[in-house]
């Protein structure tokens, strides 16, 4: 299994976004009256607490297959781990997977596999708050 | 005391040892790197139970250029762990003039000269050397009941001393 980090940027917010469900203000506690004055709790209320921890990285869990939401697409440092990754294996005496045709090059052998998409590897993809998504080879999309 | 417990491995494989027949492999190195081993914390790994069941996880890449891949080995073991307090039978397997030394199982156990009953003299005139009292005799290959006074628990070594001086323990 392989592991990889993918740093993920989410595109900035247009204007229609601000009228999202995210902003609603129906979670919010009804807002305390103290002196006749209306008391509205700011960010770092009591329920912001759990997201505010400094230091304490949730642990690792999975993503299910059907909720993953990085590209599908193989990316050129996963092809490059997983090609010398493989070769190396191949060098080492792995049983290959695919017809070598007088292949005797390891990392040539690797991309053949590669190629007919033959390599039994799974890319994991951790991502920012420490969840990762699995994927394996032969479903990632090679271009 | 014997114990069943759910014990982990980390096994880490070559390879060349890849292939259709990798799990059957992995079960059979658990089985001669586990069995008949010692640790200070379980005891003594007796027996890997139901072979068959042994799970094998998802295997993983190790960090560096090593190519090897580890996998984590989930298995169901019978272990022994002697406890102090605890009444066994030993067979006698060396005598000295401090003492002797008995074999529980894997476990060796030294017996104090004294922890022995004051009436038990050592003899070394008699071939092979004994504690002797009027009725009784300790020599190489006997078989004796004693009581674990102490155990001391290393990494992967467990020590052990005895006692016989008490009601209902000495020579069977």
């Amino acid at each position: 299994m392989d592991e990889y980090e993918v740093n993920h940027t989410e595109g900035e917010n247009s204007p229609a976004d601000l009228n999202d469900d995210r902003f609603s203000d129906d979670e919010l506690p009804p807002p305390s009256v103290v002196d006749g004055k209306k008391v509205i709790n700011g960010g770092s209320g009591p329920a912001d607490d759990d997201i505010l921890k400094i230091g304490v990285r949730p642990t690792p869990h999975a993503v299910p297959k059907d909720q993953r939401i990085t590209t599908p697409y193989m990316t050129k440092y996963e092809r490059a781990r997983i090609l010398g990754t493989r070769a190396l294996q191949i060098a080492m005496n792995a049983p290959v997977l695919v017809d070598i045709e007088g292949e005797t090059d390891p990392l040539q052998i690797a991309q053949k596999e590669l190629s007919q998409k033959k390599i039994p590897l799974i890319v994991r993809r951790y991502l920012p708050d420490n969840s990762y998504e699995d994927w394996s080879v032969d479903e990632l999309i090679i271009d | 005391m014997f114990f069943i417990k759910d014990l982990a491995l980390n096994l880490t494989l070559h390879p060349s040892y890849f292939g259709p027949n990798m799990k059957q492999y992995l079960r059979q190195k658990l089985l001669t790197d586990v069995e008949g081993t010692c640790t200070g914390q379980f005891g003594y790994i007796v027996c890997v139970l139901d072979c068959m069941n042994i799970d094998v996880g998802k295997g993983k890449l190790l960090t560096g250029d090593t190519g090897y891949s580890e996998f984590e080995v989930k298995y169901r073991a019978v272990v022994w762990k002697p406890f102090k307090g605890e009444v066994v039978d030993a067979v006698v397997s060396s005598v000295n003039s401090m003492g002797f030394f008995a074999d529980v199982g894997p476990l060796s156990v030294f017996i104090s000269k004294h922890l022995i009953p004051n009436d038990m003299k050592y003899t070394p005139s008699h071939t092979p050397p004994a504690y002797i009292s009027e009725d009784q005799v300790i020599m190489k290959g006997a078989k004796v009941r004693i009581k674990i006074i102490g155990t001391r628990a290393d990494v992967n070594s467990i020590s052990a001393i005895g006692s016989i001086k008490e009601d209902y323990l000495g020579p069977l």
